[in-house]
């Protein structure tokens, strides 16, 4: 068994660790005891386009669980220069996508860092594959819908003029 | 003298010297006087400065230290008599002390009459009023000639009236009541309480016989006007009145797009108390995948067991119901839907009312959407005037930017015909995935001359903007007042539906059309957040120098922007407001995220709502904020739409179903919902889920409720998801008064999206 001897130093430590401690209490209660329209929370503009970055990388893992206060969808943890990135892909990652997106790959990640609930995810605007260009975010940084082909959208032919069974259209009587 | 004298005497003396010694040790003999005997008027504690010819008031006196309990006479001045100052209900006899009294004022006017409680002891003590004005009466009460009660009414239906208060500074309106109470519920009336000239919907008594139908001014209640209303024999009625109806939907379909449906309907005669025919109709959809025009309706509806309508439309169309599939319209399609639409309804008016309305929900598994069933008077006559309108949704690329437009379309008819847009007075704007392009123009344009038989038009508007796609809005009148939207086939090529209202006063718009209004808003769309999806509601006010904004904002993102429970008081901001009716919001400061909001206003106290910054696209409606916002006026049974979002798979549920709110704190009910993606059953649909407890209370700003409800959340009550065991979580939200009609809920925590709209049935 380790016996520890309490020295000045870790006195001093413990000490500062009781007043921030005291602190943070305080403040917690402090918190807790002011009504939240004396103290909005302050909010993030969302995406912010002004400082994108561009992320060189090899995927490491995939994943889509959610967890309470993360960012719904599809994530890549791609290791880079600067470490191990969490990047957001978002819920609408088409199948294909999903299904080429694998461990060990190279890509390159355009997108803006945003911190939730102290993590730092990078939201993708693209991700660059070598042959293709996966588009997640508009410039703005909304997210886009990717959908399959659709019908054409060309007039069709005008139709009659319609009447009801009720001959007076006056509404409900 | 002997001894036995001078003993005696020696005894007198010494009691003599006794009582003298004694007399001298003690204080002189003092007669003190009773204390005197007070009066006061300890009831009302402040008398009234007028009163009204024979009003009666309550009066008590307090008399002190009166020992034989005489208590008072009461008196008054000029006069002392009923012709001159009044009377009381004791007349000239003494009363006890705190027996009250009633004061009867007179019935000419006074100019000054003061009440007096006189003592009846010796003292003759006396308390009196300030001086009394009595006036003559000036509030009188009759029933509106646009609303009077029948003679007659069959037992079990409704009919809306009316009654006009006139004379009444206060403008406290009137109060409903029937008699005898043995015929009449306690329900009668839907409200109970109106202001002059607003209708209240009565009831029939379940049994033949007669009523007395009785308005009484709430500021004077000796003014009242009646009316009887023979009740006759049993009749059967349907819950939607035959006629024709106006629906709208918008939501999501299992092609996991977004879609758009409007429509109109005829309900035929003949149904009865618990359903019916609808004989005819048409509808046009649009999702990404397809734009179905004109297509026919047939269906019929039933009243379910919780008293909502299930309403069901069959369309012949295989690209909707159930086993459509996106495919459809292509070469080679599978899709094979069942053509059929099932919507659930919760009536916002009372059942079998001339005027059924409600709030509905698509409720099948292939869509879930929510939207609103109207009774339809479409003008019979080509659009003309101004049209404040928006429309949001998806726009035409792959992959698709959320898309919305707003603005103003004047019918101008400047070409010598009434179905022409010349552009002059009208103006749009886009927000197309956050790129912006405001205050663009149409160049010439038109819209269909006359509304087809389900008042159905469409506009077909022209621009050199945005590439110069042709834009066509296809339009179902609902009536004088507004029109439902959705995009039809177009170059635009878009994914969107929205609504139009009627402008009044279209070109003459100005600061003074915005000036110290308050409007309440809800809207939803998209954003910039990491999951994108944006609900936002609150209330905006233009301040009086003519250019600053205020107000209080609702927003949650379920990640980036939720905004405390009460919402965020707007700091900064300004307005300015063109003579088309386009109002732009400028640098609204919500908690430190700035927004920028286009209102389109209609001059009726409408507007649509467009956000038009780079970081959301939202839309929606607005309307002006008016009449008591005190928690008593949300009081009665609303229908309540929802729609939200889950925050594991961000999809869309909707429910609608009847809650009871008591005026006081608590609103509970029951609703139908739809959660048509739930990965784990028992949904889709499900009828009849208690929301309770649902709770208000009102905060420092007036028309600001905060509040919890239980019961909707999808995640986590297991009645919605079979996959949990964590208990329905007791959600918070802020609710925003638009009138005693209207209420917006928006809930501001992470545990999912939600925004409401509360419909009083009435």
């Amino acid at each position: 068994m380790r016996h520890f001897r309490l020295t000045k130093c870790t006195r001093l430590s413990a000490g500062l660790l009781g007043s921030l401690l005291f602190a943070i209490f305080t403040l917690q209660l402090h918190a807790q005891t002011t009504p939240a329209s004396q103290a909005p929370r302050q909010l993030s503009q969302g995406y912010d386009k002004a400082h994108e970055i561009t992320l060189d990388g090899s995927v490491q893992e995939t994943y889509s669980e959610h967890a309470i206060g993360a960012p719904v969808g599809l994530h890549l943890l791609v290791a880079g220069s600067q470490g191990t990135v969490d990047a957001h892909l978002g819920p609408y990652v088409t199948k294909d996508t999903q299904e080429a997106l694998q461990a060990g790959m190279s890509v390159q990640i355009v997108g803006a860092i945003q911190t939730l609930h102290g993590k730092n995810y990078l939201l993708a605007r693209q991700v660059i594959l070598s042959d293709r260009v996966i588009t997640l975010r508009s410039e703005n940084g909304f997210l886009v819908r990717t959908f399959g082909p659709r019908a054409s959208r060309s007039k069709p032919a005008n139709r009659t003029q319609k009447t009801t069974q009720v001959e007076n259209v006056g509404g409900a009587q | 003298m002997t001894f036995l004298k001078s003993v005696l005497l020696l005894v007198c003396l010494s009691l003599i010297a006794a009582l003298v010694g004694c007399s001298s040790s003690s204080s002189p003999t003092v007669n003190t006087p009773p204390p005197a005997i007070t009066v006061s008027l300890s009831s009302p504690a402040t008398f009234p400065a007028t009163l009204y010819v024979n009003d009666t008031l309550p009066v008590t006196a307090t008399v002190s230290n009166d020992s034989a309990n005489g208590g008072v006479v009461w008196s008054c001045s000029p006069g002392n008599s009923a012709g001159t100052c009044g009377s009381f209900s004791s007349g000239t006899n003494a009363v006890a002390s705190g027996t009250a009294v009633t004061y009867t004022a007179p019935s000419n006017p006074v100019s000054a009459v003061t009440i007096t409680a006189t003592t009846v002891d010796s003292s003759s003590a006396t308390a009196s009023s300030t001086a009394i004005a009595i006036n003559a009466t000036v509030i009188s009460v009759a029933f509106s000639t646009t609303a009077p009660p029948p003679s007659s009414l069959a037992t079990g239906t409704t009919t809306t009236i009316a009654a006009t208060v006139t004379g009444d500074p206060a403008g406290m309106g009137v109060n409903w009541s029937c008699a005898p109470a043995t015929a009449c519920s306690a329900s009668s009336f839907s409200p109970a309480s109106t202001d002059s000239g607003a209708t209240t919907t009565f009831t029939a008594p379940a049994n033949a016989g007669s009523v007395t139908i009785t308005a009484t001014s709430i500021s004077d209640d000796a003014q009242s006007i009646n009316a009887t209303v023979a009740i006759t024999g049993t009749t059967v009625a349907q819950p939607l009145a035959a006629g024709n109806y106006t629906f709208w939907l918008s939501g999501t379909d299992t092609n996991s797009s977004p879609y758009y449906v409007a429509g109109a309907f005829t309900v035929a005669p003949g149904g009865t108390a618990t359903g019916g025919t609808i004989s005819a109709g048409e509808q046009d959809f649009v999702d990404y995948f397809y734009v179905l025009q004109q297509d026919d309706i047939t269906g019929s509806y039933t009243v379910t067991a919780d008293g909502n309508l299930q309403i069901t439309l069959n369309t012949n169309d295989p690209c909707i119901g159930p086993g459509a599939n996106n495919t459809c319209g292509q070469s080679g399609s599978t899709s094979a839907g069942n053509g059929q639409e099932i919507l659930n309804a919760t009536l916002t008016s009372t059942p079998s009312s001339a005027t059924s309305s409600a709030r509905i929900m698509e409720f099948d598994s292939w869509a879930t959407g929510g939207g609103q069933l109207e009774p339809q008077s479409a003008p019979a006559t080509s659009p003309l005037g101004g049209y404040a309108f928006s429309v949001s949704g998806l726009d035409a690329n792959n992959p698709a930017f959320a898309l919305g437009i707003g603005g103003i379309i004047n019918v101008d008819g400047t070409s010598g015909s009434n179905n022409t847009i010349s552009g002059i007075g009208s103006v749009f704007d886009e927000n197309d995935g956050g790129s912006l392009s405001p205050a663009q123009s149409f160049t010439a344009s038109t819209v269909d001359a006359t509304p087809d038989g389900f008042g159905r038009v469409t506009f077909t508007l022209n621009t050199t903007a945005l590439g110069s796609p042709e834009i066509a809005l296809v339009a179902y009148f609902v009536n004088g007042t507004h029109l439902r939207l959705v995009e039809g086939a177009d170059n635009l090529g878009g994914t969107t539906g929205g609504q139009a209202f009627v402008q009044t006063g279209t070109g003459s718009f100005g600061t003074s059309s915005f000036l110290g209004s308050s409007y309440v808003f809800q809207t939803a769309g998209a954003d910039n957040s990491t999951d994108g999806f944006l609900q936002a509601a609150g209330v905006l006010t233009g301040n009086s120098d003519g250019t600053t904004a205020s107000g209080n904002v609702s927003f949650n993102d379920l990640t980036t922007n939720i905004t405390p429970q009460g919402g965020t008081a707007i700091t900064g901001g300004t307005y300015l407001v063109d003579q088309t009716g386009r109002v732009t919001l400028s640098n609204l400061n919500v908690g430190g995220v700035t927004y920028n909001l286009q209102l389109y206003l209609d001059g009726n106290g409408n507007a649509r709502v467009l956000s038009m910054d780079g970081n959301d696209e939202i839309d929606g409606i607005a309307n002006l904020q008016k009449g008591s916002l005190a928690a008593s006026t949300f009081s009665g049974t609303y229908a309540m739409g929802a729609v939200g979002f889950d925050p594991n798979f961000l999809d869309e549920f909707d429910a609608v179903g009847p809650v009871v709110a008591d005026g006081t704190a608590n609103f509970p009910g029951l609703v139908d919902l739809n959660w048509v993606f739930n990965p784990t059953p028992p949904g889709p649909t499900l009828t009849d889920d208690p929301v309770t407890p649902a709770t208000f209370v009102a905060t420092s700003t007036a028309g600001i409720f905060t509040g919890n409800i239980t019961g909707i959340d999808v995640t986590n009550c297991q009645v919605y998801n079979a996959g949990t065991t964590a208990g329905c979580t007791n959600d918070a939200f802020t609710y925003y008064f638009v009138n005693a009609s209207t209420v917006v809920g928006i809930e501001n925590d992470a545990n999912q999206l939600t925004l409401i709209r509360f419909e009083l049935q009435q």
